[in-house]
């Protein structure tokens, strides 16, 4: 009976709770809405990247293939704007990581007035990004900015000429495109250390007590229990907001703009805001969609090996 | 199975991080044009030269509610006397609805283009004169004697609708003119604007004292629209009739050199003084002049400041610093259904009540201190009383239309880097007008077209 017994198949319902497409059922409205606000806006970039749409051909562009893409990778100044993306990116997430750590380390403590300062430390996140670069810029001028002022009144900028750490004194931070570049860089630092202390003190707080009361009975130093328990711990947490952060800052435009006054000088550019110049400077869309496209790709391979290389995705064990 | 659907949800996830941008751009740039229709007639404004025929449609046509999308890029200030004009004209054209949406400069241009390829946006589209060009090279806009009369146009100033003027045809009607630099001098520490560069530099010498923060001429040293009006003065021209740069020239050395010296030799000024530090020591009586345009007026009236507005000195070579001067108006969109004569009606109707009523247009010009362009509003109390519209139609004289063409971003562009080298890296003028001109040259061809190498 068993071995001829037939195989009971179960009844076909008609109820799509129980189907096995019914999971797709339920993403379907997400994904209608996110074919017609993200996909196709996404698709319609990649096509224009293989167009030569400018302000002529604006009704009625034509498909010219890769030839964006072989003149954006045939221009010099792509790989030093590039290059000069990839500093800023990196020197501003260095510190935002670091410097974000280390303020929730701090703020994880049983300090007195903990909420007042973490309510100070928040307000950069706070204040609307284009107030704070405003306010950046004022305190960066040559003459009555502020930074300029502490470097004079402290007698470091005088040593840091001494030094030979800087060529010119007082610093013209607004006037050399360079240090314009490294006075966007203080900004975008000062702008971002909040997001990442918040991401971090909320990935400590989960940490259970007892991984440390253990490691202390065990006799670890403070050091050995950063490193073997809170970064682990913290893993999880950090590298999508690292991934996040860099997503951020490698477009970051307006603290760039604000800074620097303008597009116009190349030397404090970044690749987003030579896209910006070429789409809206120079009317050629097609071009600023490769480059867009370029970022985008450069963006996605970092994320999926930094995750990779991180295991970011995995439980920690 | 349980894999994949995880693996769709985090890219779900992940992509939703884009939605909010998308969602919110799709909502501005799909603003309305729509074409209600309800009774009431107008026929008051029909087009005086259109034959028998067209009048009959017209009046037939005009019975329809018509709701006219306006775009626009005005100052709080225009944007209250829009306001104002609008519920005027609301009462006299009850057929009539005006739906008004603001945006900033870059933001105008950005979404009536994109609108314009969507087959959407306004109908009537507001902003500076240099919005034109790159309207006229997309086209998306048409002539505007498409839709109004030869009568219309003659009551507009024909120096300020020359600056909309492309191969022989106008643009845009402008409403008001000017925006142009001039010299602002503080009547308490000024007595006569002085005439002559020498005479500038005196006056600005004897009211400096450095060390108590004390400055004679403070201005926007880098921007290149500061920079524009020496150029102009030593008898330069950005473009050549076909628009090709000609930056590297004498004048252009000539004035790269002069404006070095207006700190380095004529000791004035103070380095890397930019808008913001020129402005607040005007505001706050610590400068005794200031080269800024008509948008600065009343904010120093406002502060206290007994203001003095005075032409440009003239420099050494006789002629006056010439700084642009420009124009804003409204430009008719190519998606209006030139067919659709209730809309023509309506949009002719507008204007004419705009710009074309004298007195609605001096609302404008005295709201913003610039010229109004209707001949007949230059004629009325309410302006030539105004000292503010006295001094500007007197400082109007000795400036120039700025090109509106495209190929101006090009130019500023290549002014800017080297305007800096110069005044902060010692650059040589000479060299600079070389590495501008070339700078020029590949902004422009890029701007042309995606003219590869």
């Amino acid at each position: 009976m068993g071995a001829k017994a037939k195989k009971i198949k179960a009844p076909k319902s008609r109820n799509l709770a129980i189907g096995k497409a019914t999971p797709y059922y339920y993403l379907l409205p997400a994904f209608i809405v996110m074919a017609i606000m993200v996909f196709y806006p996404l698709g319609y970039g990649f096509w224009l990247s293989l167009t030569d749409m400018s302000l002529e051909s604006f009704k009625d562009p034509n498909y010219i293939g890769l030839s964006n893409f072989s003149n954006l990778f045939k221009d010099s100044k792509f790989f030093t704007t590039f290059l000069r993306t990839i500093i800023w990116t990196a020197v501003n997430v260095t510190v935002h990581v670091s410097g974000g750590l280390f303020l929730a380390v701090l703020l994880n403590r049983k300090l007195p007035g903990r909420s007042i300062l973490r309510i100070f430390l928040i307000i950069p996140w706070a204040i609307p990004q284009y107030i704070s670069a405003l306010t950046w810029r004022g305190m960066l001028n040559l003459q009555y900015g502020l930074i300029n002022i502490i470097l004079n009144v402290s007698g470091i900028g005088k040593e840091l000429l001494y030094a030979g750490i800087i060529d010119k004194y007082p610093i013209p931070w607004l006037m050399d495109p360079v240090w314009t570049f490294v006075g966007s860089i203080l900004t975008n630092i000062w702008l971002g250390v909040p997001f990442m202390m918040m991401i971090c003190l909320g990935g400590l707080q989960s940490i259970d007590k007892s991984f440390y009361e253990a490691a202390d009975i065990d006799g670890a130093t403070s050091w050995q229990k950063f490193k073997a328990i809170t970064l682990p711990l913290l893993k999880p947490v950090l590298a999508p907001a690292v991934v996040l952060g860099t997503v951020w800052t490698f477009n970051m435009l307006n603290v760039i703009l604000i800074i620097a006054g303008s597009f116009a000088n190349e030397k404090s550019q970044i690749l987003v805001t030579e896209v910006y110049r070429q789409g809206f400077s120079f009317y050629r869309y097609g071009y600023a969609s490769a480059y867009s496209v370029a970022i985008f790709a450069i963006l996605l391979i970092f994320g999926i090996a930094f995750m990779k290389h991180t295991k970011g995705t995995e439980e920690v064990r | 199975m349980k894999k994949m659907f995880g693996v769709i949800l985090v890219l779900m996830l992940s992509v939703s991080l884009f939605a909010g941008c998308g969602s919110n751009k799709s909502a501005k740039d799909d603003t309305p044009a729509t074409n209600d229709t309800s009774n009431n007639a107008d026929t008051d404004n029909a087009d005086k030269d259109t034959d028998k025929d067209q009048d009959q449609d017209a009046d037939k046509q005009s019975n329809e509610k018509v709701t006219l999308v306006v775009w626009e890029q005005m100052e709080p200030a225009l944007q209250e006397a829009f306001d104002e004009v609008e519920v005027e004209f609301e009462a006299a054209y009850p057929n009539i609805d005006i739906e008004r949406t603001h945006y900033e400069t870059e933001e105008l241009r950005t979404n009536f283009l994109n609108s314009s390829v969507a087959g959407g946006g306004p109908d009537i589209v507001y902003g500076p004169g240099d919005n034109v060009g790159p309207f006229i090279t997309a086209d998306v806009i048409i002539p505007i004697t498409d839709v109004v009369t030869q009568d219309f146009i003659s009551k507009i100033d024909e120096s300020a609708l020359d600056f909309t003027k492309v191969s022989g045809k106008y643009y845009a009607v402008p409403d008001i003119f000017g925006n142009n630099i001039t010299l602002l001098y503080n009547k308490d520490m000024v007595d006569t604007a002085p005439q002559t560069w020498d005479e500038l530099v005196e006056v600005a010498s004897e009211n400096r004292d450095a060390d108590n923060g004390l400055y004679g001429l403070l201005y926007n040293e880098r921007e290149p629209y500061w920079f524009i009006g020496f150029f102009n003065g030593f008898g330069g021209d950005v473009l050549d009739s076909e628009y090709n740069p000609t930056l590297n020239t004498e004048p252009m050395i000539k004035a790269l050199q002069f404006v070095r010296d207006i700190r380095e030799e004529n000791g004035l000024g103070i380095e890397g003084m930019d808008y913001g530090a020129a402005d607040s020591a005007f505001l706050e009586e610590t400068a005794a002049m200031i080269f800024n345009g008509a948008w600065s007026w009343t904010s120093y009236i406002d502060a206290g400041v007994n203001l003095g507005v005075a032409p440009m000195p003239t420099l050494p070579n006789g002629e006056r610093v010439t700084f642009y001067n420009a124009t804003k108006g409204y430009s008719i969109s190519k998606e209006v259904d030139l067919n659709d004569q209730a809309r023509v009606e309506a949009i002719r109707a507008f204007l004419d009540f705009f710009v074309g009523d004298p007195e609605n247009d001096a609302k404008f010009a005295l709201a913003n201190s610039q010229a109004p362009t209707n001949l007949e509003s230059r004629e009325l109390d309410i302006i030539t009383s105004d000292p503010l519209q006295v001094a500007e139609q007197e400082t109007l004289i000795y400036t120039k239309p700025m090109p509106i063409v495209p190929e101006m971003r090009g130019i500023w562009d290549a002014i800017r880097p080297e305007l800096e080298a110069v005044l902060y890296e010692g650059k040589d003028p000479e060299q600079a007008a070389a590495d501008m001109q070339e700078t020029a040259i590949d902004n422009i061809s890029k701007i042309r077209s995606n003219s590869y190498e």
